[in-house]
């Protein structure tokens, strides 16, 4: 677009003749000179800016990162049993100190009752044992395993024969066994996000339907 | 046992430590996850991470840092100063600590002036 172009195009040669015949004579000199002045915000001075910043180097992880070192996705078969047995012996550790077991009276006798199921729905639940009682889909019931991931809506269990199930909360109900104790939890109270639970509040009474 | 405010998310941390640590080594992938669950937790209950557990994660994939099976340690001189080289075997990246022979570079929590009071 120099200044010194001709003008040819159609559109152009219009718009002249267009002013041409509605601008007052005195200004009719001044047409051509006007129309070829460059303006600050066109292409060509942008051209001159457009040496790119160097960006930072990005200190996390981006989403693309993560996809590529495969940390979305878990294959059915990558981990296995043995392997997470020991999470296992962790949990159960770590629950009944939790829970404080040793002191806890027969069900419903305990004036803690109520502390003891929050505590339940605050505590952390990877690596525990749990199996599948009741679900809307009966394929689901029955499953036991290990818990290994826990998102807003799944679970993630890995079975005795290395298979990792994806297990949806909200229509199931879970049995979790701790040492020779057996604790039902309805997965449809648990369906926050791991690291918000512990402080969300829960409702004192929860209506186990299903 | 006193009552301390935030102590069932002090336990999950460090429980959440114990079995990221255990993975580091067989799957890096979920030892990520669980890293990445401290970070969160802590976020989410305004609580600060103990140094020793924040310095074995990894910055950048949050994986934790174990010497020959995940990370790996060194040691180095630059500028005649002496530090300590961790990188990430996941995703690569660096990590320096700074560890002079005449100098303390404890920070303030490893020092025993830090401690106010024990709960037990
Ligand atoms: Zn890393």
């Amino acid at each position: 677009m120099s200044g010194l172009e001709k003008i040819t195009d159609n559109a152009s040669v219009s718009v002249i003749k267009f002013l041409q015949a509605n601008v007052p004579k005195s200004d009719l000199v001044n047409i051509e000179k006007e129309l070829k002045k460059d303006f600050l915000l066109a292409k060509k001075k942008s051209k001159g800016q457009k040496v790119k910043k160097k960006r930072k180097k990005s200190r996390i992880l981006t989403r693309k990162e993560k996809k590529a070192l495969g940390f979305y996705a878990i294959p059915r078969d990558s981990v296995k049993y043995s392997e997470v047995v020991p999470l296992n012996q962790i949990w159960s550790d770590y629950i009944s100190q939790m829970l404080e077991l040793e002191k806890l009276g027969p069900v419903g006798t305990n004036k803690n009752w109520e502390q003891f199921t929050q505590t339940i729905y605050k505590a952390d639940f990877h690596g525990s044992m749990m199996q599948v009682v009741r679900s809307k889909c009966p394929s689901y019931v029955g499953k036991k395993g290990i818990c290994i991931m826990d998102t807003k809506n799944t679970f993630k269990i890995v079975s005795i024969d290395n298979l990792v199930t994806t297990i949806p909360k909200k229509d199931s109900v879970f049995e979790l066994y701790v040492k020779d104790i057996k604790i039902c939890v309805f997965g449809k109270h648990l369906c926050v996000r791991p690291a918000e639970r512990s402080t969300k509040k829960v409702k004192s009474y929860l209506h186990p339907d299903l | 046992m006193k009552k301390v405010q935030g102590n069932d998310s002090f336990q999950r941390i460090n429980y959440l430590y114990q079995i990221s640590k255990h993975m580091a080594g067989i799957n890096p992938v979920l030892s990520a996850y669980y890293g990445n669950l401290i970070v969160n937790v802590a976020k989410k209950n305004v609580l600060k991470i103990h140094p020793d557990i924040k310095r074995q994660i990894c910055k950048k994939c949050r994986t934790m840092l174990v010497d020959k099976t995940s990370g790996k340690m060194k040691m180095r001189n630059r500028n005649k100063s002496k530090h300590i080289e961790w990188t990430c075997n996941t995703c690569g990246v660096k990590r320096n600590f700074p560890a002079n022979k005449g100098k303390d570079h404890r920070v303030w929590l490893e020092r025993p002036e830090a401690v106010e009071e024990v709960i037990n």
